[in-house]
């Protein structure tokens, strides 16, 4: 109470007094508009019903209570529920891995990893293979003199 | 589709379309070689190794060009031989140079391949051997 007292009598009057002098008849004008304390009541009263509002059973809950659908069901339809159920649990793990969305992307990647680098093997060894022919063609005699000799 | 089908289509197309790029656009091995770049290369020699081969390399070149023209000279005196007997004696010199020839080039494998690693070295006696003892000298090395 002494600190609401204190700010009140001391620094709001202060305040006040200095926004008088700065803006003159505008703050005087903008005071008989605003209250100083405590808002209008009609004010109040709508940011109440805000809030009153919100707390207000929905008017259509009940109508949603009372709403029971009917649909149409098929008469084999637990049958059926029932079939695949029985065909999901019954399939093994290849069949499971088969239908995985990820499997095909996953193997297609891997059959390209698995060329690509099946290719450069076999390209590594068809170069290594001409290489040697040639360097023992080098270092061989007799097959120097097959081609006219050094 | 079933299932397995797509996916076996999948690889089949995946992988063969990879294997056929990757040869496509794969870079051709060169024409001509440098054999102590590619002995260096094939068998990861070290600056040292690559010296001392090539050293060896640099010292068998005579004996392998005087093979080579002895070998020549001989196979000449056969197409030039009239008589049987002279013939003869001319295949006889022939084929006792090239074995002699065949001795100093795998005398000069070995060396070589003791120069390298162990593991490595063998790996070049099995690659360069096969190439120089079993072939029949019907017709010359070439490259592919």
């Amino acid at each position: 109470m002494i600190f609401v007292a204190g700010i009140d009598r001391n620094v709001i009057r202060w305040e006040e007094q200095a926004l008088q002098r700065k803006f003159g008849a505008e703050f005087t004008a903008c005071c008989q508009k605003i209250r100083r304390w405590l808002w209008k009541f009609t004010r109040v009263k709508h940011s109440l019903s805000v809030l009153f509002y919100m707390n207000d059973p929905d008017r259509f809950d009940s109508l949603l209570q009372e709403w029971q659908p009917t649909p149409s069901v098929q008469p084999d339809f637990n049958q059926r529920v029932h079939a695949r159920i029985d065909s999901s649990t019954q399939s093994g793990l290849f069949a499971r891995v088969l239908t995985f969305p990820a499997t095909l992307p996953l193997a297609a990647s891997v059959a390209i990893m698995l060329g690509a680098s099946a290719a450069i093997s076999v390209d590594r060894a068809q170069h290594t293979d001409q290489m040697a022919t040639a360097y023992a063609r080098k270092i061989d005699p007799i097959q120097m003199t097959s081609q006219g000799g050094h | 589709m079933a299932p397995i089908l797509r996916l076996l289509i999948v690889v089949a197309v995946a992988g063969g379309a990879a294997f056929a790029l990757t040869r496509h656009f794969s870079a051709p091995p060169p024409a001509s070689i440098n054999e102590i770049e590619w002995l260096t290369e094939e068998f990861k020699l070290d600056p040292e190794q690559s010296r001392k081969i090539a050293d060896l390399h640099a010292a068998y070149r005579p004996i392998c060009a005087d093979h080579c023209a002895d070998i020549i000279s001989a196979r000449n005196r056969i197409e030039t031989a009239e008589q049987t007997a002279a013939l003869a004696v001319a295949e006889i010199e022939l084929r006792q140079l090239e074995q002699t020839c065949l001795d100093s080039t795998q005398t000069h494998l070995q060396a070589v391949a003791t120069v390298m690693d162990p593991d490595q070295g063998q790996r070049y006696l099995a690659l360069i051997r096969s190439r120089i003892s079993d072939h029949e000298h019907t017709e010359p090395f070439g490259l592919k």
